[in-house]
């Protein structure tokens, strides 16, 4: 077992966000979860790294275990060094070149002399197709590159898994395809990856597992012929009817399951 | 070594509260003044002429890098020197009127970047969509651009202030009875037995005030951009 | 204009500019390190010091440098006398004048850096967190160098601003520039001549500041989009 979650919980104010997630996840896998706007997906991907600590329950990453209720500074350490993250909005350390990006975590956390770091950095650059702007900031390159090198970022760390947070949302829809590739190419390495995606035919080819989500619970799971072709709970249903038919009027739909406006109140998940 | 009385303190208060309207007047002139040159000075830097351009950075330039206290010396003290040499006589003019030369000249140069940034800070589409309604130039200055960059420049506007309301305080070294000259006065009265304790009642004044202007500008911004703002 | 006089001023004059720079380099250095931990302390909403910061602020900002300065001057050795028994009436007033500057700017940093650190993104500090950094490797790596590059050009100002400040210095007796310039000016009625000298003196020091500042600036700032620089 890679990754193991239990019974999560986790609300922001009075709006609660998560309503007790279970959740095991093998070496290899590449889990995907869905979700409409609040239901909970993003958060739950941020409890895995304490970016958002959940209110109860537990993390397991590989051997190491950490209780949301009472944890202490060196335990989230130790998760978050065994984990990695792909922001929506690509984060990179904006002082940093891209180089520099890459290098950051593998001088400062993982204590490797700089040349060999810089080395191993330039590899992983060049494997996602960056190997031309190694000495750019992160403000002179496109969405798609930048989050190209946030993933190569993630990537060199070897993390035990990766966590992808709508790793396509803020790109121009003429971006989300290069970055899409890079992200199946690494699949396809074996390594561990939870990706929160809005991305239906991303998920079709890519995913092992899928999972629906929905008010704070995983309403079903199982491989992406089960939850994207056949369904079985009418909120899957709904939602995969809604995504795949633009042609049906957003206002129509029944807003317990569509509640935009409970994800504004959260602004950390969005 | 005298020992601290903080009844002192508030003994002193109403005393130099008396050269509060001094002060006032002081303020309020420099204000004016120094928003005119820094209108001027403003127009200049925004001209396409790059004489003007130049000219108005030197001068903002020139004041920002001069300390006032020194402005205030070369003004009262210099100037006059200079110009007896060509037969004008200063004598008659009064040290308030010095003062608020001296502090409208130092403030003018902020004034002047305030503006500036104000009217750059209103989004070019606003001109154009004024203009192209068949506005006249004039026009969309004086009902478009100016109202917007007046909400931009009041938050700028009461920190000049404030900081022009503290630099009266150096009314006092060419002596002028303002409230900080007449807090010297009243500690010279009594042979600066207190002069500590007056000296805090002055900076109490000070801070008063300050922190009603300050509360003043918050009120003012809340009020014009009321229903101004998406 | 009296030459001699320009002649013989010029040289005294100038030897008092060490003592402005060092009224003010010590300042500011004491000030902008207090102005970071006030504002650190303000942005992490630490109670009670956070309130006392603000205060603190609010109180300076509202009030006039040359008060500070007698404050400062006559109320430190009474407070120092108190607290330890120690007759601080002999200390130069030179350093109570850095005392009351270093309060100023300390006031003033910190609101130039609590802005700094409020215009960097979180998730900046989240993406340090997420490759396993510290808080401190993060806010030392990655956010106090983003902060610092936003704050320069309002530390410029401070910078000379508190130049400037230093000319009020001589009211407590400091022989800066300003007093001596004054010192010679007097005797002979050459205030036209002491002033002017006075004046580019100054303005050769903001001069060379601003500059300083403006390519610190650059260099620390090469990472922003070329618009914003």
């Amino acid at each position: 077992m890679m990754v193991s979650l239990k019974n999560i919980r986790k609300s922001f104010g009075s709006q609660q966000v998560l309503n007790g997630v279970d959740l095991e996840i093998d070496v290899g896998e590449v889990v995907v979860i869905l979700g409409p706007s609040g239901s909970g997906k993003t958060t739950l991907l941020r409890t895995i790294n304490f970016l958002d600590p959940g209110d109860e329950g537990s993390v397991t990453v590989g051997n190491h275990t950490v209780n949301c209720k009472k944890h202490s500074r060196p335990d989230v350490l130790q998760l978050r060094r065994r984990t990695a993250m792909v922001f929506q909005n690509y984060n990179l350390f904006a002082n940093k070149t891209i180089l520099e990006n890459v290098m950051e975590g593998l001088v400062t956390v993982k204590r490797r002399p700089k040349p060999v770091a810089e080395e191993i950095s330039r590899k992983m650059l060049t494997r996602v197709g960056l190997s031309e702007r190694f000495d750019y900031y992160p403000s002179a390159l496109s969405g798609g590159q930048q989050q190209r090198a946030g993933i190569a970022r993630a990537l060199v760390l070897e993390p035990d898994v990766i966590l992808f947070d709508e790793p396509t949302s803020a790109l121009d829809p003429e971006l989300v395809g290069e970055v899409l590739q890079t992200i199946k190419g690494i699949a396809e390495t074996g390594i561990t990856m939870i990706v929160v995606t809005h991305e239906i035919a991303f998920a079709k080819e890519v995913a092992s597992r899928v999972i629906y989500m929905q008010d704070g619970v995983i309403v079903e799971q199982g491989s992406p012929s089960e939850i994207l072709v056949h369904p079985k709970d009418p909120r899957t249903q709904r939602f995969l009817r809604r995504i795949t038919d633009p042609s049906q009027d957003p206002k129509h739909i029944d807003m317990r399951e569509d509640s935009p406006a409970n994800e504004k109140s959260v602004p950390t998940s969005a | 070594m005298n020992t601290f009385q903080p009844i002192e303190i508030l003994r002193a208060v109403p005393k130099i509260f008396q050269a509060f309207p001094t002060t006032m007047l002081i303020l309020l002139a420099s204000l004016a003044f120094s928003m005119l040159i820094g209108a001027v000075f403003a127009m200049m830097s925004l001209s396409r002429n790059k004489v003007l351009n130049a000219v108005s950075k030197g001068y903002v330039s020139f004041m920002r890098g001069i300390p006032t206290l020194i402005l205030i010396f070369l003004i009262y003290l210099g100037m006059p020197q200079l110009l007896k040499q060509v037969g004008i006589d200063m004598t008659g003019i009064s040290l308030t009127a010095y003062i608020i030369a001296c502090l409208s000249l130092s403030a003018s140069a902020n004034m002047s970047e305030m503006m500036r940034s104000a009217y750059l800070a209103v989004d070019k589409g606003q001109r154009e969509a004024a203009l192209s309604v068949g506005m006249s130039p004039a026009a969309a200055f004086a009902r478009i651009i100016l109202p917007q960059a007046v909400g931009v420049a009041i938050p700028a506007l009461g920190n000049n202030m404030i900081m022009l309301f503290k630099e009266t305080s150096l009314a006092f070294t060419i002596g002028v009875l303002d409230m900080l000259g007449k807090a010297r006065a009243v500690s010279a009265a009594n042979y600066g037995a207190t002069k500590l304790e007056i000296y805090i009642a002055a900076g109490i004044i000070f801070w008063a005030l300050c922190f009603l202007m300050e509360k003043g500008t918050k009120l003012a911004e809340k009020a014009y951009t009321k229903g101004r703002k998406i | 204009m009296n030459f001699d006089f320009i002649r013989e001023a010029l040289p005294q004059v100038l030897a008092a500019v060490p003592v402005t720079l060092e009224m003010a380099v010590l300042a500011t250095i004491a000030g902008w390190i207090l102005g970071i931990l006030m504002a650190v302390a303000r942005r992490n909403k630490i109670p009670v010091l956070s309130q006392l910061c603000a205060a603190f602020v609010s109180f300076i900002r509202g009030v006039p440098m040359v008060i500070l300065l007698y404050v400062s001057y006559y109320a430190l050795p009474m407070i120092i006398y108190s607290a330890t028994g120690i007759d601080a009436t002999s200390v130069p007033a030179i350093w109570y004048a850095i005392a009351a500057l270093t309060l100023d700017q300390a006031a003033y940093s910190s609101e130039v850096f609590r802005a700094a650190l409020n215009s960097v993104n979180r998730g900046q500090l989240e993406a340090a967190w997420s490759v396993g950094m510290t808080t401190w490797q993060a806010m030392r790596r990655i956010v106090f160098p983003q902060a610092l590059a936003v704050a320069l050009p309002n530390l410029s100002g401070l910078f000379v601003g508190i130049i400037k400040g230093t000319s009020l210095a001589y009211y407590v007796g400091v022989y800066e520039i300003t007093a001596t310039a004054n010192l010679l000016a007097t005797p002979g009625l050459n205030f036209i001549e002491a002033y002017v000298i006075t004046t580019l003196i100054y303005e050769l020091i903001s001069f060379i500041c601003n500059r300083l500042f403006r390519s610190a600036e650059i260099r620390l700032g090469r990472f922003r989009p070329k618009t914003a620089a």
